[in-house]
C-alpha cells in the first residue's frame, strides 16, 4: 500500500462531507421540535415572571429573513390565581401607518399555490420581490407583486433545477437582481453568484466560489460590478457579465457595509466589539475612529455612528467623540435602516393610545418614532411579539400584520408522570396553557424607507 | 437567559437565518464526525435544539457557529458509549453512500469510521477543521498533549505518515 499523507487524511473527510446525502426535510423537523421546546420552555418564564417581575429586554428578530411565529404559554389559570403579567412599555409613538402613510404597503403573504412568501427586496414605489418558499431553507421561485394593481407575476424560477440551487440572500441593485446558490457539486461544496436585469429577463451565473471563500456577506452591485466581502474579512469584485472573483488588494480583515464603504468588523454588530477603521475603497481614504471607554458594538457610517453605554442604545458623529443615549434602557442593539436615517429596535412597547408594538423606528433626523410589528396574546395569557424582518440594506421592515388569530390551549399535567427536567410545567395542578397563532397572517406590512420624503431642512 | 420575562418578542426568525445559512454545513461536518448520515442529522438537530436555546446569549459572543461545532464534537463523544452497544447488537447494514463515493481512497474512509469516537473526533477537527491542538483541547475539554496522543495514535492506525515522521526518517537515513 503507497503511504498516506495527512493531505490524503484533509482530502478524504472532504469528500465524504461533501458528497453526503442530506436527509429531507432536515431542517423542516428541526423547526418543528424547536416550537414545541420553546412552547414547554414558556412555562418555566411565565411562573418566573409571576414571582419577580423583573424586565429584562429579550433578543428579537433583526436583520433575518423569515418570519416564524412563537407562541406563549402561562401556568393553568384553572388551577390558581393568574399570575401578574406586567404591561408593556410606555412609549411616546405613532403607528408607522398613521405617520408615514405614504411609505406602507400591504403584501400577501403566500403565493396562489399556498406557499409562504418571503419578501425579498423593494423594486419600486409600487412593486415588491417575493421569494416563494419551497421548504424552510430553500426558495425556488421570485414573484413581484404590483400593490398599486394588486397583480402577482412569476419573475424567475430557478434554472437547473436538477441541482439543489436556491435563490439565498437576493439583493436588488440598481439595476440587477443578484443572489448567491450554494450547493454540492462534483464532490465539492460550492457558492454562485447569480444576476438577472431587474426588468427582467435572463439569469446567468456571474462567478463560481469555492474552497475557503465561500461565505460571503452584504452582496451588491456597484457600478459594472458585484462586490462583497467574507466572514473572515476581505473585499471581492466581479465584473456582472461573468470573471473570476479578484480580491481588492488592501482589504486584508475588511468587511463591507454600502460599497464603497467598509469597516473593520462585521455589520452589524452581534458582539461587543468596536469598530475602530472606516475604509472609502474607491478612494482608498481610511479613517481611524477612537471609541470613548464604555462604548461598545460602536459602527460607523461617514456619517453616524452608533454603539451601547449604560445599557443604551447612544448615537453620534465619526468626529465627536459624545455619543448621545436614543433609547431606553435594552438589550437590543438596532438595526440602521434607510441609509443609516432611521434605526429598528425591537422592543414590546404600547402608546397612550393602547396600541401595541414589537418594535420601534426611530427617525433620527427628524425625532420621530414610530411602532412597527404586531403584537398577539393579551396581559392575561401573555404577550408575543412578532417578527420584523429588514435586509442588509435597510431597505425595508416587514412583519406579519393582522389580524392574527391566536388560541390558547390548556393540557392538564398526566397523572403520576414523572417530570422531565426540560418538560417544566407550571401551575399549582401541573397543568399547561400556550398561546397558539393558529390564523397565519394573511398579509406582509412593509415599511419602505426608500419612499420616505427627505427630512425637512433645519 | 431570558427568565423573568412575562413576554417575547420572537427571535426566531434571526436563529433559522442561522440555520439557513449555516445548517448544511454543520451537517456535513456531523457526517465526518459520526461516519454517518443519520447519526449526522440527528447530532445536528440536537445541537442547533441547543443553540436555538441559547441564541440569545451566544449570538452576542459574535460566534454561534463555534459554539454549535464544540457542542455537537462533545455531543458525539458523550453519545458513543450509550451508542456503541445499540451498533453490536443491531449491525447496521451498510448503504451504498460510502462505497461509491470513495471508490480509490484505498480504504482510507473505512478506516477512519472505525477509529474510536474521540480519536476520530481529533483527526476531524484537525484535517477537516483546520484548527491548531490547542483550540481542539478546549473544544474537548482536554489538554493539548491529550490531544496529540489520539492524533498520534489514530494516525499510527491509519499509517498516515505526518510532517514529524518525514523528519525522522530523514534523519534516521543521515545517521
Amino acid at each position: 500500500m503507497s503511504r498516506r499523507t495527512e493531505a490524503d487524511l484533509t482530502e478524504v473527510l472532504h469528500r465524504v462531507a461533501d458528497s453526503a446525502p442530506e436527509p429531507a426535510g432536515l431542517f423542516a423537523e428541526l423547526a418543528r421540535r424547536r416550537r414545541r421546546r420553546r412552547a414547554r420552555r414558556r412555562t418555566t418564564l411565565a411562573v418566573a415572571a409571576a414571582v419577580a417581575a423583573v424586565a429584562v429586554a429579550a433578543p428579537a428578530a433583526i436583520h433575518a429573513v423569515g418570519d416564524r411565529f412563537t407562541v406563549m404559554v402561562r401556568p393553568d389559570l384553572a388551577s390558581g390565581s393568574p399570575p401578574p403579567v406586567p404591561a408593556p412599555r410606555r412609549v411616546d409613538a405613532r403607528p408607522a401607518e398613521e405617520l408615514w402613510p405614504g411609505a406602507i404597503r400591504t403584501v400577501p403573504a403566500t403565493a396562489a399555490d399556498g406557499r409562504p412568501y418571503r419578501i425579498m427586496a423593494v423594486l419600486d414605489r409600487t412593486r415588491v420581490l417575493l421569494g416563494v418558499e419551497s421548504s424552510l431553507d430553500r426558495m425556488d421561485r421570485l414573484e413581484v407583486y404590483d400593490s398599486a394593481s394588486g397583480v402577482r407575476t412569476e419573475f424567475a424560477r430557478l434554472s437547473s433545477p436538477g441541482i439543489r440551487r436556491s435563490f439565498t440572500g437576493v439583493v436588488a441593485g440598481e439595476r440587477h437582481i443578484a443572489w448567491r446558490s450554494e450547493f454540492t457539486y462534483d464532490r465539492r461544496r460550492r457558492t454562485e453568484l447569480w444576476a438577472m436585469p431587474r426588468d427582467g429577463g435572463r439569469q446567468r451565473p456571474v462567478a463560481v466560489l469555492t474552497g475557503k471563500d465561500q461565505d460571503v456577506e452584504r452582496l451588491q452591485e456597484a457600478g459594472d460590478h458585484l462586490v462583497w466581502s467574507t466572514r473572515s474579512g476581505g473585499v471581492y469584485r466581479v465584473p456582472l457579465g461573468g470573471g473570476t472573483p479578484e480580491r481588492l488588494a488592501g482589504t486584508d480583515g475588511l468587511h463591507l457595509t454600502t460599497w464603497p464603504w467598509a469597516a473593520d468588523v462585521a455589520t452589524p454588530s452581534l458582539g461587543d466589539e468596536n469598530q475602530t477603521l472606516l475604509v472609502d475603497l474607491a478612494s482608498g481614504t481610511r479613517r481611524a475612529l477612537r471609541p470613548r471607554p464604555g462604548v461598545t458594538g460602536l459602527r460607523c457610517s461617514p456619517d453616524r455612528c452608533l454603539g451601547r453605554a449604560g445599557g443604551r442604545i447612544v448615537i453620534g458623529r465619526p468626529d465627536d467623540p459624545e455619543l448621545k443615549p436614543l433609547t431606553e434602557p435594552t438589550l437590543e442593539r438596532g438595526v440602521e435602516l434607510g441609509q443609516g436615517r432611521f434605526l429598528l429596535v425591537s422592543d414590546l412597547v404600547e402608546t397612550a393610545g393602547g396600541e401595541r408594538f414589537s418594535g420601534l423606528v426611530y427617525d433620527l433626523a427628524t425625532g420621530d418614532v414610530a411602532g412597527v410589528g404586531s403584537v398577539v396574546g393579551t396581559l392575561q395569557t401573555g404577550l408575543t411579539g412578532v417578527a420584523i424582518t429588514s435586509p442588509p440594506d435597510g431597505t425595508f421592515a416587514g412583519w406579519r400584520a393582522g389580524p392574527l388569530q391566536s388560541n390558547e390551549i390548556c393540557r392538564p399535567a398526566p397523572e403520576g408522570k414523572e417530570t422531565n427536567p426540560e418538560d417544566v410545567r407550571g401551575g399549582a395542578a401541573g397543568g399547561m396553557c400556550h398561546v397558539e397563532i393558529t390564523g397565519p397572517a394573511k398579509e406582509f406590512r412593509l415599511l419602505d424607507l426608500t419612499a420616505m420624503s427627505p427630512p425637512p431642512p433645519r | 437567559m431570558r427568565e423573568g420575562r412575562p413576554w417575547d418578542v420572537d427571535d426566531t426568525a434571526e436563529f433559522e437565518e442561522f440555520v439557513r445559512s449555516r445548517g448544511h454545513a454543520l451537517y456535513r461536518y456531523g457526517v465526518v464526525l459520526t461516519g454517518d448520515p443519520d447519526d449526522a442529522a440527528d447530532l445536528v438537530q440536537e445541537a442547533l435544539l441547543r443553540l436555538g436555546d441559547a441564541w440569545s446569549r451566544v449570538r452576542r459572543k459574535d460566534d454561534p457557529e463555534g459554539y454549535v461545532r464544540t457542542i455537537m464534537v462533545r455531543q458525539h463523544i458523550s453519545w458513543w458509549r450509550r451508542r456503541r452497544r445499540e451498533r453490536l447488537v443491531d449491525a447496521v447494514p451498510e448503504t451504498g453512500y460510502q462505497d461509491e463515493r470513495l471508490a480509490g481512497d484505498g480504504g482510507l474512509w473505512a478506516e477512519i469510521r472505525a477509529l474510536p469516537r474521540r480519536q476520530r473526533a481529533v483527526l476531524v477537527l484537525r484535517y477537516y477543521e483546520d484548527r491548531s491542538d490547542e483550540q481542539i483541547a478546549r473544544m474537548l475539554g482536554v489538554t493539548p498533549a491529550t490531544v496529540r496522543s489520539q492524533a498520534f495514535r489514530a494516525l499510527r492506525k491509519l499509517r498516515v505518515l505526518t510532517s514529524r515522521d518525514g523528519v525522522v526518517l530523514t534523519a534516521r537515513r543521515t545517521r
